[in-house]
């Protein structure tokens, strides 16, 4: 059987074999195409929802780092809803990564070292007066910089029925924002809702209760 | 105390105050740290980078 494929100079070369054995590939030695065995990539994650070090395995060659901040908290009196925590994310190559990183994770800015960073969504503004939602987080450093979804609109507090609708918190890449409050009775007491994992904005309060964002995360994806 | 100032979010004619710690923690640039005072707060405060001093915010809050 012959198969015709590129050599990587823009001409096609043809390799005469068999059909090979199960689970070969066409492979190169730098001057010969042949059948050769193939392999699969080891892949290893770590991830991290507080604090703690990286060390970088001897056997990795590039890592893919996931830098998601905290979601922002809602405003009080049905204010705006927290911003989602922002999103970086970048590919390293490992043998250039000196030694142990730091990784900053859970509340607030999350940090993989000096590496790259994700900043939390901001704290929703309190009512009493119809505010609007806070603003997402950013990403800095990494390859590539997502910002956090905006918190929405609180409704704020009205002197005739009471407590109105808090703002929405805003998304992250990972977790939605929490649902901000509607008191179901007039004058009634509803918290905000917290955010969703993972860096989710929490919803505004209903009078003076507003949720809590959600904690940011680092992933690590080891390649070897 | 020290207040992580993130340029890339801006509020008023500076900069968001993103957080506010005892001791500050490695982070990727352009984010950075500058000392502060006991009072201020994360997002109810701004960083002016015209004079570098951290200002109340009037809106937040």
């Amino acid at each position: 059987m012959s198969i015709i494929i590129g050599e990587g100079s823009g001409n096609a070369i043809s390799v005469n074999s068999t059909v090979g054995t199960a689970g070969s590939v066409i492979t190169s030695d730098g001057t010969n195409s042949y059948w050769g065995d193939g392999f699969i990539l080891g892949v290893t994650q770590t991830t991290y929802t507080a604090p703690g070090t990286w060390t970088k395995p001897s056997t990795a060659t590039t890592i893919k780092v996931t830098v998601v901040g905290a979601g922002g908290s809602g405003g009080l009196f049905a204010g705006g809803g927290g911003g989602g925590g922002g999103t970086a994310i970048i590919y390293l190559q490992a043998p250039a990564i000196p030694g142990p990183v730091a990784v900053t994770a859970g509340q607030g800015t999350n940090s993989f070292g000096a590496f790259a960073s994700a900043t939390s969504g901001s704290t929703g503004p309190a009512g009493p007066n119809g505010v609007p939602g806070a603003a997402g987080g950013v990403g800095s450093s990494g390859d590539i910089n997502i910002g956090g979804g905006a918190g929405n609109y609180g409704e704020g507090v009205s002197p005739v029925f009471g407590a109105l609708s808090g703002g929405n918190g805003g998304s992250s890449t990972m977790g939605g924002g929490g649902k901000g409050s509607a008191p179901a009775a007039l004058f009634a007491v509803t918290p905000g809702n917290p955010g969703k994992n993972y860096g989710g904005g929490a919803g505004g309060g209903g009078n003076s209760t507003a949720g809590t964002g959600a904690p940011g995360i680092v992933i690590v994806e080891e390649y070897s | 105390m020290k207040a992580l100032i993130s340029p890339e979010e801006k509020v008023n004619t500076g900069y968001r105050v993103a957080q506010v710690e005892e001791n500050s923690f490695e982070v990727a640039p352009p984010l950075f740290w500058v000392d502060c005072s006991n009072e201020v707060i994360q997002d109810q405060f701004w960083y002016d980078p015209t004079d570098e001093q951290i200002k109340p915010n009037p809106i937040a809050g």
